[in-house]
């Protein structure tokens, strides 16, 4: 009964992704960006998450890397390709990512403290 | 008769390489996990390096394995989809903060394809390569149909995202480190915006919150990179 319950919600993913390709010819996203999308409606109409479903994106999310390992064997194909602008692509993909994660991080850390002092002294004047 | 039995071929070759693919895929969380869930020794690595001897030694060429391998391609189409459940389970901290969720991503969000042109502008390459830059930190679904869009090369944009998915995945806890980074809204922010699915798996590795901010920085970057790049390639154009 379980897996049965498990094997739907694996269906509703799916069929969620294949309404957002059939609705890729007229809004021009991606279709897995429109699937997403129509499902976080959906949840937000239901109010609530179903527990296969919980269960099992968990467990897709989690393992969501092995997904990628076809793709990425790609590398070896355009690394003899660009041999002249290897080691220039590698630095700019490099230097790009660390600068703007460290960017992205610490701003977002700003804000949040700004914020949770903003809410605190909000408590304190109601009190 | 004969067509039959090249398709029954076909198939059984798909399904041998999915599971090769998933016992080397195996095969590096365990070592991954046996070298101390260092984050230098990411999965992925050992995984690019394993499949590369098989290949090497089976003569098969990286096309072949990837178009025997579709399925495992196809699935991240329905595994994107699931990014919505975590987002649902964060929607209440984002109405409370609007601003403190959405600056950081659109600031991440351009900084990191503004920097990698910049690194590479006055080097002569050919644009699409330059173009295929701009969708590095968005996740490869959304990466291959956006770069469609602004003339790169889907192809090699795929193979930039995940670099730089792997890049940040490896790095992050050292930045976090370096720069005193805490809170796991910051770390699972940034890790989503910079280093999309991958980063956001490194998240959820390091805990269920870090990894549900993770996906909010994914999904809001990867919308508003899909949407934004084609919209300025068609004004400037």
């Amino acid at each position: 009964m379980l897996w049965l319950k498990y094997a739907l919600a694996l269906t509703t993913l799916v069929g969620f992704w294949g309404a957002g390709l059939g609705l890729s010819p007229f809004i021009p996203l991606p279709a897995s960006l429109l699937g997403l999308l129509l499902l976080l409606l959906g949840l937000v109409w239901l109010k609530r998450i179903p527990s296969a479903l919980l269960r099992v994106s968990q467990f897709v999310l989690g393992h969501m890397l092995i997904l990628f390992v076809p793709a990425t064997m790609g590398i070896l194909l355009f690394a003899e390709k660009l041999a002249d602008n290897l080691l220039w692509l590698v630095l700019s993909i490099m230097l790009s990512t660390l600068v703007s994660l460290g960017v992205t991080a610490w701003i977002c850390q700003r804000q949040w403290q700004n914020h949770a002092h903003a809410n605190t002294d909000n408590e304190h004047v109601k009190r | 008769m004969n067509m039959l039995s090249a398709s029954s071929n076909a198939v059984l070759s798909a399904v041998f390489w999915c599971a090769i693919t998933l016992a080397v895929y195996l095969a590096s969380l365990f070592i991954f996990r046996r070298l101390g869930s260092r984050p230098i020794f990411h999965p992925m690595v050992f995984c690019i390096a394993i499949l590369a001897v098989i290949l090497f030694y089976t003569g098969v060429s990286v096309e072949g394995y990837q178009a025997k391998t579709g399925l495992l391609t196809w699935l991240l189409g329905p595994a994107t989809v699931a990014l919505a459940i975590p987002l649902y389970s964060q929607l209440s901290s984002v109405k409370q903060n609007g601003v403190g969720v959405l600056l950081p991503i659109v600031i991440g969000g351009l900084l990191a394809p503004i920097l990698a042109l910049l690194v590479v502008y006055f080097l002569p390459m050919e644009a699409g390569v330059k173009l295929s830059l701009l969708t590095k930190s968005i996740t490869t679904p959304l990466a291959i149909e956006t770069s469609q869009h602004i003339g790169g090369i889907p192809g090699l944009a795929v193979v930039i995202v995940i670099f730089t998915g792997i890049v940040g995945a490896v790095f992050a806890s050292s930045i976090y480190r370096l720069l005193r980074i805490t809170s796991p809204q910051a770390q699972g922010l940034a890790l989503g915006t910079v280093a999309h699915a991958i980063g956001t798996a490194q998240g959820f590795q390091m805990s269920q919150k870090v990894g549900a901010f993770a996906t909010l920085g994914l999904c809001i970057n990867g919308v508003l990179t899909a949407i934004v790049l084609p919209v300025i390639f068609y004004i400037v154009s």
